[in-house]
């Protein structure tokens, strides 16, 4: 753990981002760590979301989109001119809040992220299609169907789906976009336990408005507020004892902007 | 994602290529063809018409949109401009159309009706397409582009497995209602052309029945296209 710790997976440094005129994030510095769940909370419209769509280049396609400052990831610049950004989206999966099932079969939505990189063998596809969703326990579920379309999932398991469909890809950082927020308790409980489960064997980033969720599932958090990282550290300090007054009204509750 | 660009460009230019040589043939060959009375002539001089209509105007409306939806920003002004203009040309009666090429074309130059016709027809297709596969493409949601982009997809396997896959029954319904709309002018143009060059009032037997059976065909082929419009 130390020595991961001397390498950040990933470091921002003095992000500024702008959708045409409007600045989203300010000066925004921040570091991920190896294997450990790093969550954002924050008000909407905080820029919690625009943040990681940048880690994830998702903002490319945005024609107004202007930023300066830096991201690296694994000491290399995202933002580099040579960068394969098929590649890089591999490397850092994604899972938004609306579960979005491909409208092809389970199956097919599993292998969507494999078959794109160039696997063909169905022996290996299977392997990586029960292994991925025994990940997300949804194997025994849907084991018996896996040809059938995904509509007839609940939306928990829609977005369970979703998770083992980017786990497909092996990424080395996952990031969940309010990945619960259209769940009801039960299905964002089971979406916690797979959290836990996959802890250990991914780096996590998870943005989210429920303090609550964040105070549970994860090791570090930052809270965001106005495009600016009021404060970032570990959760059970920010949680018991933050040094930031708009933070400790934030998490106890006491405001909802903080 | 950059890498795909010139391939489009090329691909589409080839396309267009290919495509106005067909025309140029097809239209030379038709010219030969004097106006006549007779049915079966018209509609088979309707019908080659048709057929190049159909290969340049389709073509065309699918470059054209695609290019306008997926490559240019939604705030570019090319993209407004040519997006309110094709929203208004869908919505001109045909009849107009026909008005001004009469006026622009058929008064001006030699008797190469075939060409006009073909270009008449091209535009009165070519709003109703666009605008048909625009909605199509519109339709499938922005997140899913997303959720394919972010498992590593480049844009040209997004377009054709997220976008073009599921929008293709809705574009292809376009590319019909256009013909349709452009098919059912011709049939009325069929009509009073066969009328118009008889002398007598009454026509002969056999022409009637072979119109009355065109018609009952169209209208028959009608059927299945306003059931899915419906929808």
């Amino acid at each position: 753990m130390e020595l991961a710790n001397k390498h950040p997976v990933l470091s921002i440094r003095n992000l500024n981002v702008w959708y045409g005129d409007k600045q989203i994030l300010r000066d925004l510095s921040l570091e991920v760590q190896h294997q450990q769940v790093t969550a954002l909370i924050g008000p909407s419209d905080s820029g919690k979301s625009t943040l990681v769509r940048c880690i994830n280049r998702l903002n490319d396609f945005t024609s107004n989109f202007q930023f300066t400052g830096e991201i690296l990831f694994n000491g290399q610049a995202l933002y580099a001119p040579e960068t394969d950004v098929a590649e890089l989206r591999r490397k850092i999966g994604m899972v938004f809040s609306k579960p979005m099932p491909f409208r092809r079969s389970i199956y097919e939505n599993v292998v969507y992220g494999p078959r794109v990189s160039g696997i063909k063998r169905h022996v290996q596809l299977d392997g990586i299609v029960e292994e991925c969703l025994r990940k997300v326990q949804l194997w025994d579920a849907v084991s018996q169907d896996l040809h059938a379309s995904p509509d007839m999932l609940s939306n928990g398991q829609q977005q369970q789906l979703c998770i083992a469909r980017a786990l497909a890809n092996s990424p080395e950082v996952l990031i969940f976009d309010e990945p619960c927020d259209l769940l009801d308790s039960a299905e964002t409980a089971k979406v916690e336990a797979i959290f836990q489960r996959l802890k250990g064997d991914y780096t996590i980033i998870f943005v989210t408005h429920k303090r609550r969720q964040a105070a549970r599932v994860s090791d570090v958090a930052g809270l965001l507020y106005c495009g600016e990282l009021i404060e970032f550290g570990q959760t059970e300090q920010i949680f018991t004892n933050p040094k930031d007054k708009r933070t400790e009204n934030y998490v106890t509750g006491r405001s909802e902007s903080p | 994602m950059e890498k795909t660009k010139p391939i489009f460009h090329s691909i589409a230019l080839i396309v267009l290529i290919v495509i106005f040589l067909l025309f140029w043939h097809f239209s030379k060959e038709a010219d030969a063809v004097k106006p006549t009375s007779e049915t079966m002539p018209t509609l088979f001089s309707h019908l080659s018409v048709m057929l190049s209509v159909s290969l340049l105007a389709i073509p065309l409306a699918f470059g054209c949109t695609f290019y306008i939806e997926e490559w240019l920003a939604e705030t570019n002004w090319i993209r407004r401009f040519i997006e309110s203009k094709v929203a208004i040309l869908e919505a001109i009666p045909s009849l107009l159309y026909g008005l001004l090429v009469v006026l622009l074309f058929i008064f001006q130059s030699d008797n190469t009706l075939l060409v006009l016709g073909t270009l008449t027809f091209v535009l009165i297709v070519l709003p109703v397409v666009m605008q048909t596969t625009r909605r199509a493409l519109r339709s499938i949601p922005t997140p899913m582009r997303e959720a394919a982009y972010a498992l590593g997809a480049n844009r040209g396997r997004v377009l054709a497995e997220q976008v073009v896959r599921p929008a293709l029954p809705a574009i292809l319904v376009g590319a019909c209602r256009g013909m349709s709309r452009a098919l059912a002018t011709a049939a009325l143009l069929i009509g009073i052309h066969a009328w118009g060059y008889t002398t007598d009032i009454t026509v002969s037997r056999d022409t009637l029945t072979k119109f009355l059976l065109f018609l009952g065909g169209a209208l028959l082929l009608s059927v299945p296209f306003s059931l899915r419009n419906q929808r």
